[in-house]
């Protein structure tokens, strides 16, 4: 059964928001959020992965050298 | 509550109702609306908005009770309102792209747009400003934007028409008053559009989604649907990226412009009617200026350099274009350029026609200038000259017109492919007629040319 209060969350406005927008939004905001996140974390991604880049040139070099 | 009257199209949204006072424009905030109102104060949104220019400036006036509004607000005076189907490509997108920008930053302040109209958008000393303060509502977490289909309907779709099928495709918003239905959009975008990830999914999955759940019972199933914040500023964010980069070159006619300038108007007649109109100018000192057919503004530029606001209207989208760039790189004040069809001016729209007002209605200009224009008028259209000077006179006291003789070259192209059957266009005949309608203050013959300049007063004005 559905849950009636769950229709209660959204505030009803002057215009009609349309179901079709907002489930096409929804959609669009999960591919665009993953970007929006990637985007302001870059840098900080960026490092992570070139720092587990080092770290693995590292342990291949100190593998190679042992 | 004397002349008090509610604006024709301020009907819409109950918490922000424009009324008039005898010519005075305020917006009246409800009740309801007010902790939103404050929220918008004490986020530091209005602050940052009103500082970065996005937000119209407003003073709060005292209310009184005679008025059903707890708050009253004064906003700037906007000298002309303009509507999108008037605005060219660039015009359009920096609309566009200030209100995702101005939702960017509701966001982070922990509001929210909750409507994306294109008409509560104008331009005021060439920048774009959002006009309606009843706008903004305090952020609900998870909640999806509401006004994201009017964004694509209000400035996506024409954005991409524009864009993408035809430049004049901004003319639909006159038909279409809530803006484009997305199922027409997508049908008239090229197949190409489907292969764009962004248009595929704002526009054809969107128009699809939009049929499919018409049904209010279907549509239920949406309002449980939750948008982390994270996700909703990823897609403003996206579609700020992509509205940027959207392009319109009208490069060809372009350098036809530069062609004709320069095949037309030998320097010294060109600069002859530079300083004659820069000296009727100074002599009525007017408070604004209409200069009609204005192609890319030179002449508007004499009135607006001075101060003067001045509207340039023309009917090619490429000459308004190029002036709106300029203006905006010149940061040129107190000009506004737009696109009009004179020979069927912007008509009154909307609900009992008085939502969206003619163009004539929208102002009251001191002089109208038509240079180089009356040929395209009365040969190009048919009109004869009884009706153009009729117009003029209904539109403003003074008007600044050119003549141009069927000699002049200009007029022998528009007869080339018809029958002459102009007999009443003469200058005589064109002397005689005006003067039923206007009393003549000053005539100067261009040299190098056959045209002749005007400056006509209205017969009722002393």
């Amino acid at each position: 059964m559905e849950n009636i209060q769950y229709y209660n969350m959204y505030p009803l406005l002057y215009i009609d928001p349309g179901s079709g927008s907002i489930i096409v939004q929804a959609l669009i905001g999960l591919v665009a959020g993953a970007g929006f996140f990637i985007k302001l974390n870059w840098y900080r991604l960026k490092g992570w992965f070139s720092g587990q880049n080092q770290q693995k040139n590292e342990d291949e070099k100190s593998e190679k050298s042992s | 509550m004397e002349n008090f009257q509610f604006h024709p199209a301020s009907f819409r949204d109950s918490d922000g109702r424009i009324f008039l006072i005898e010519k005075t424009v305020y917006r009246g905030l409800s009740a309801a609306y007010l902790p939103h109102y404050e929220k918008l104060k004490q986020s530091g949104l209005m602050d940052s908005l009103l500082r970065s220019g996005k937000l119209i400036e407003h003073e709060v006036v005292i209310p009184q009770e005679k008025f059903p509004f707890p708050i009253i607000l004064k906003p700037q005076p906007i000298p002309y309102i303009s509507y999108p189907y008037e605005w060219s490509f660039s015009q359009y997108k920096d609309a566009a792209l200030l209100t995702l920008s101005i939702q960017m930053e509701a966001l982070n302040k922990g509001m929210t747009l909750k409507d994306a109209s294109a008409y509560n958008i104008q331009f005021l000393n060439g920048k774009p400003v959002l006009i309606d303060i009843a706008s903004f509502e305090t952020y609900v977490p998870d909640l999806p934007w509401l006004a994201y289909g009017q964004f694509c309907r209000h400035f996506l779709a024409p954005l991409l028409l524009m864009s993408k099928c035809n430049v004049e495709s901004h003319r639909f918003m006159q038909t279409f008053l809530d803006g484009i239905p997305l199922p027409l959009a997508s049908s008239m975008l090229p197949f190409s559009t489907r292969f764009s990830p962004f248009i595929q999914m704002h526009i054809h999955l969107h128009a699809r989604s939009t049929k499919r759940y018409q049904v209010a019972s279907e549509g239920k199933k949406a309002q449980s649907i939750k948008m982390p914040l994270l996700n909703l500023k990823g897609m403003i964010d996206s579609m700020q990226g992509f509205i940027h980069k959207l392009t319109w070159k009208p490069e060809g006619v372009w350098r036809d412009y530069y062609k004709e300038t320069q095949n037309n108007y030998e320097v010294q007649a060109f600069q002859t009617k530079q300083t004659l109109i820069a000296r009727w100018i100074s002599l009525l000192n007017p408070a604004s200026v209409w200069d009609l057919g204005g192609n890319m503004g030179v002449f508007s530029r004499l009135a607006s350099e001075k101060g003067v606001f001045t509207v340039c209207f023309d009917i090619d989208p490429a000459a308004v274009e190029m002036n709106y760039l300029s203006v905006k790189a010149q940061k040129a004040q107190n000009l506004l350029p737009l696109v009009m069809d004179l020979t069927q001016p912007s008509p009154a729209i909307g609900w009992a026609n008085a939502e969206r007002q003619s163009m004539a209605e929208r102002g009251s200009p001191d002089i109208v200038m038509a240079l180089a224009l009356i040929h395209h008028l009365s040969i190009g259209n048919n009109l004869p000259l009884s009706h153009t000077a009729a117009w003029f006179a209904s539109l403003a006291p003074f008007l600044i017109i050119e003549f141009v003789p069927k000699i002049d070259s200009q007029v022998q192209v528009l007869l080339t492919t018809r029958k002459d059957i102009f007999t009443e266009y003469t200058q005589p005949d064109f002397e005689e007629v005006y003067s039923r309608f206007f009393t003549l203050v000053e005539k100067v013959q261009i040299p190098q040319s056959e045209r002749i300049m005007y400056l006509w007063k209205r017969l009722d004005i002393v």
